[in-house]
């Protein structure tokens, strides 16, 4: 009999071989700019707090050739960790074994962490780099070993424990449909790729499915990092803002900054002239704590911004119109980026924070026949569903639709606070007088008569729209002093509750 | 006392005029029903009861005020549809065009509210010029309709729906116009049934407002019109040609619901025989690359041939129905092999993730008709978002604790069964016809994986390379080795299809799966 010490120290000699990898294919993937399955837990994690399980779990035999060549834990490292002391589970496909190919065993242990981060109420963070299925493997698999095993536990985990993907390599046909149904998408410029049906001839990965398009043209990437290192630095910031399931709230994020600060920049951020545009996010900016902005979706619909900030340390979900682009118009675009990530937010008890400054929905033929009705919908439900406090500062135009996008008093905002360059309401004074005094105004008799009807009409209006403007914010607020009032605001709303309905699942448009 | 009753009759037909028999006439030459009569062809023969047709409008200063404007413009109550209480609200168009004053909108809430708790679904019928700008822009000071500031109602058209979803049913028929946000009320809804008519149309900017913005001359039809929602914008559920057409199908979708989330749909005895045997071989093409029309598998299956099709117009690539199986409802996704080879898309995702999601929210089995070659490569797709639509389907599937029964027909190809239920994906029972193709890999992709070295290797290596391929197909690609993978759980006569669905209908019907507790899941958008 060996000793239990011979027992040991042989068994962490066997691990020593199955996480050291092969020099040559950890040089390739070096050489692609791209870091080991490995080497990403450690940025990843905090130092030391990584525990891998299944790492002696080999591919199952296939009766194929490739059954003589090692492939130590089956292409996939899985595990669990902490980032800031706080705890996750991760997988990360390792693409220097066999191409990062997914087969029984792979699936198995995805299947396996997916399931006790579930059961232990923690967040899970996948780490794609794989070629696809392991066609040996697949052939002969058995169906519980499958991508539908890993679509339904994700499905099932969605709305309780939030859910990271990150594409650092080839995630393609029923690995993209995975990501997708995860709450974020980031991914790595250059090295990465997404898409769910095969690449069409004579093009690149990069133009079908790469990083660029799905940031900026497709809406699936969440998140773009320069490099490995920054994609995990996006990970670990992100981690911080959200609470590990849904029955917590998020972390109070650690800050010096003054709750009572003045800011008096905002007095000049934003024109008067509402043909003017500014940046809206300069403004998001000046009010969180350190001017820290984890913005979403940055390059997609960007009409819109939203993102993860603190006040006081207190996390919050901002939606912000941003004129800079389409003069802050909702469209079908903005709706679905503006509906999804109001929904994640409400799901994980994070406050939300309108920052309102839009003439309404895109008018245009293109957007009708996209059914920009359909996909407004999706944000009119979002928003009235959502129970979190929900705080709206009117900075500037909120007309028309953009009072339910930006929710008002229709969809039950918590709070309307409004700077003094604030401007509510949908027709303007000459085209409500001519609509309401059609009547007076067709049966004058002479010009001169219709002239007095006309300016009889447009004085009521102009005092009527004037007084519209006052009464339809809760309170109007001193710009400089917007980052004290919702320091207030979020602290008077801590214990809001509203009971809806019981339903197994609402029927929202998509 | 009779006295007074005579009066109050007097007056109640007095109301009930609406804006006049003039107005009324009007109506009818535009080949439009009063709300009334709307109301009357909804529910069963003289069990509609009308609420609060005395309510008048509040005063506003303006010459309005003057008029006779008896319910406010719209007609509200209970009644019978096939026998179950059903809530309903109808604008008046007779009366001020039927548009919408803080006080219309109380009532409209009220409906909405009301048949949350009294757990019965609700119908709307559209007709309203939309925002009664006197009545906004009123005495003593401006209100907003939609918010109902001036009578601080229950919730707003924009506040209720998305509060009674997925608790009752929600069913909007569109008898008429409505641009700019009218429109989303009758789209929160769960199904929109939309007349074509010129007439009718629904759109957020009016042809002025975008001609004004973009300089483009377009008309009301091209961006608004019934055939639009249908066919492009996927916004409408079901198009019918009239008033009576649009009730009627209202009435025979209620008759597939159940009342409430909490209740299964009623079981209704159609006569049909659950043995009855088709024949099935003369309507499926052996060849793959050949189309055909899955309706009338669909059709052959199901109780009297008798199927609703859901947005019938709009991704014909895939089928979504209600029909039913031995009296119970049941909701039926089939790909259609004559659009595409059953190809899987976008709009084919949305459709499919919205009907299942109902289906679900509402306790109705789930049957899918698998014939698909799956997601096929588009830049313009990839642009549009694929996987984030894509992706809506699997997680709506999964999602669901209904009974899932999938019969793979023929084709399954290039990822289209995560889009169809796998036994992995929750589905109860996974049957296959005798020709269907499950889990098969491309055989030549597959032995030049495999068999590389091998190849590489021979004499003459197209020669190894064919005959790895033929044996491929012969030991992988084939039915008994997808069972032996335990894709399928067994393969069936197709003519034992009507009968074994029935019997399976009964095997579930008990079926309770709990999910974790949530507020609500996260489903891509």
């Amino acid at each position: 009999m060996k000793s239990l010490v011979a027992r040991f120290n042989e068994i962490e000699e066997s691990r020593k071989f199955l996480t050291s990898g092969r020099i040559s294919e950890i040089e390739k993937q070096h050489n692609k700019g791209k870091l080991t399955a490995r080497e990403r837990i450690g940025k990843l994690l905090d130092p030391g707090s990584f525990e891998e399980i299944d790492l002696w779990s080999g591919a199952y035999k296939t009766g194929f050739d490739i059954d003589e060549m090692e492939i130590p834990g089956d292409a996939v490292v899985v595990g669990r960790g902490e980032v800031n002391g706080r705890p996750i589970y991760l997988w990360a496909q390792d693409y220097t074994i066999v191409n990062g190919t997914m087969a029984r065993i792979h699936i198995a242990k995805i299947v396996r962490v997916m399931e006790k981060a579930l059961v232990e109420r923690v967040p899970i963070v996948s780490i794609y780099d794989s070629q696809g299925p392991r066609i040996q493997d697949m052939v002969v698999a058995h169906g519980e070993c499958s991508y539908s095993t890993m679509l339904r536990f994700s499905t099932i985990s969605s709305g309780v424990i939030p859910q990271i993907s990150l594409i650092m390599g080839p995630c393609i046909g029923g690995a993209a449909l995975l990501a997708a149904i995860s709450d974020f998408v980031f991914m790595v410029r250059n090295t990465s790729y997404m898409h769910v049906a095969s690449l069409p001839q004579g093009m690149s990965n990069e133009e079908y499915g790469g990083s660029r398009m799905h940031s900026q043209v497709s809406g699936n990437c969440d998140v773009l990092a320069e490099n490995d290192e920054e994609c995990m630095q996006d990970a670990r910031l992100l981690l911080g803002f959200l609470p590990l399931n849904n029955a917590q709230l998020s972390p109070m994020i650690d800050t010096q900054d003054d709750p009572n600060r003045i800011d008096e920049q905002l007095m000049e951020m934003v024109p008067s002239d509402t043909t003017k545009w500014f940046d809206m996010r300069k403004v998001v900016k000046q009010i969180v704590d350190d001017g820290c902005y984890f913005e979403i979706k940055r390059d997609y619909a960007p009409c819109l911004s939203i993102g993860f900030a603190s006040f006081d340390g207190q996390v919050v979900g901002i939606l912000a119109n941003n004129s800079m682009y389409k003069a802050g118009c909702m469209d079908a675009r903005s709706s679905d980026k503006h509906a999804r990530f109001n929904r994640f937010c409400d799901a994980f008890n994070i406050p939300l924070l309108y920052l309102a400054d839009c003439p309404g929905f895109l008018p245009s033929v293109e957007e009708e026949k996209a059914g920009i009705l359909r996909h407004g919908c999706m944000v009119i439900h979002a928003v009235a569903e959502a129970t979190v406090p929900k705080i709206l500062i009117a900075v500037r135009k909120l007309y028309a639709g953009a009072q339910l996008a930006m929710p008002t008093n229709i969809q039950k905002v918590d709070r309307i606070l409004a700077w003094a360059s604030a401007d509510r309401g949908g027709m303007g004074a000459p085209e409500l007088t001519s609509v309401i005094y059609k009547g007076r105004l067709d049966r004058a008799k002479s010009s001169e008569e219709r002239e007095k009807i006309w300016r009889e009409g447009m004085e009521r209006m102009e005092g009527t729209l004037e007084r519209f403007r006052l009464i339809s914010n809760e309170d109007f607020i001193d710009p400089r002093q917007t980052r004290r009032v919702i320091i207030k605001t979020l602290r008077q709303l801590g214990n809001k509750k509203i009971e809806r309905p019981p339903r197994k699942h609402e029927n929202m448009n998509l | 006392m009779l006295d007074k009753v005579r009066k109050i009759e007097e007056q109640r037909q007095r109301y009930s005029l609406g804006g006049g028999l003039d107005a009324i006439e009007k109506q009818h030459q535009r080949g439009k029903l009063t709300a009334r009569e709307r109301m009357d062809q909804l529910f069963d023969p003289s069990t509609f009861h009308e609420l609060e047709l005395w309510a008048l409008p509040l005063r506003t200063g303006f010459e309005i005020d003057d008029k006779f404007s008896p319910a406010d413009a719209v007609v509200i109550g209970y009644g019978n549809v096939a026998g179950r209480t059903v809530m309903a609200y109808a604008q008046d168009f007779t009366v001020l065009t039927g548009s919408q004053s803080a006080g219309q909108i109380n009532k409209l809430t009220k409906v909405m509210e009301t048949a949350v708790e009294m757990m019965i679904p609700y119908v709307s019928i559209v007709d309203s010029s939309g925002i009664r700008l006197q009545d906004a822009m009123g005495e003593p000071g401006p209100r907003s309709p939609m918010d109902g500031a001036g009578l601080h109602g229950p919730g707003s058209l924009m506040y209720s729906p998305p509060w009674a979803s997925g608790v009752v049913p929600q069913i909007a028929v569109m008898l008429g116009a409505q641009v700019a946000g009218s429109s989303y009320s009758p789209i929160l809804t769960d199904f929109l049934i939309m007349r074509r008519s010129p007439a009718v149309f629904m759109s957020l900017a009016s042809p002025p407002v975008i001609r004004e913005v973009t300089g483009v001359e377009v008309g009301y039809q091209e961006i608004g019109g019934t055939m639009l929602h249908a066919e492009v914008s996927g916004t409408c559920d079901i198009v019918v040609d009239s008033d009576e057409e649009g009730l009627e199908k209202c009435r025979k979708l209620l008759g597939f619901l159940p009342s409430n989330w909490k209740e299964k749909p009623p079981v209704i005895d159609t006569g049909d025989s659950p043995g009855r045997k088709e024949e099935f071989s003369d309507l499926v093409p052996i060849q793959l690359s050949q189309g055909y029309d899955m309706h009338k598998i669909i059709s052959r299956i199901v109780d009297n041939g008798d199927l609703l099709e859901i947005k019938s117009l709009y991704a014909k690539n895939v089928i979504v129905c209600f029909a039913r199986l031995g009296g119970q409802s049941v909701a039926i996704i089939a790909n259609n092999p004559q659009e595409k080879l059953g190809a899987m898309d976008i709009n084919s995702s949305d459709k499919m993730a919205r009907f299942i999601r109902f289906c679900d929210a509402f306790n109705i089995p789930l049957i899918f008709l698998v014939d698909t070659i799956g997601y096929v490569p588009s830049m313009e797709e990839e642009r549009a978002g694929l996987e984030r639509h894509a992706a809506k389907v699997p997680y709506a599937i999964c999602e669901a604790t209904v009974p899932k029964i999938t019969i793979y027909v023929r084709n399954c190809s290039r990822w289209g069964e995560l889009a169809m239920c796998t036994g992995q994906m929750g589905a109860d029972l996974v049957l296959a016809w005798p020709n269907a193709q499950i889990g098969n890999i491309d055989p030549e992709v597959a032995v030049d994986t495999i068999y590389a070295k091998e190849i590489e290797a021979a004499i003459n290596p197209n020669k190894v390379r064919q005959e790895r391929i033929k044996e491929f197909i012969s030991r992988y690609n084939n039915l008994y080795h997808a069972g032996a993978r335990g894709l399928i759980q067994d393969i069936i006569d197709p003519r034992d299809t009507r009968l074994l669905l029935i019997e399976a209908l009964g095997w579930f019907a008990h079926k309770a799966k709990d999910r974790p507790e949530k507020k609500h899941g996260n489903i891509p958008l």
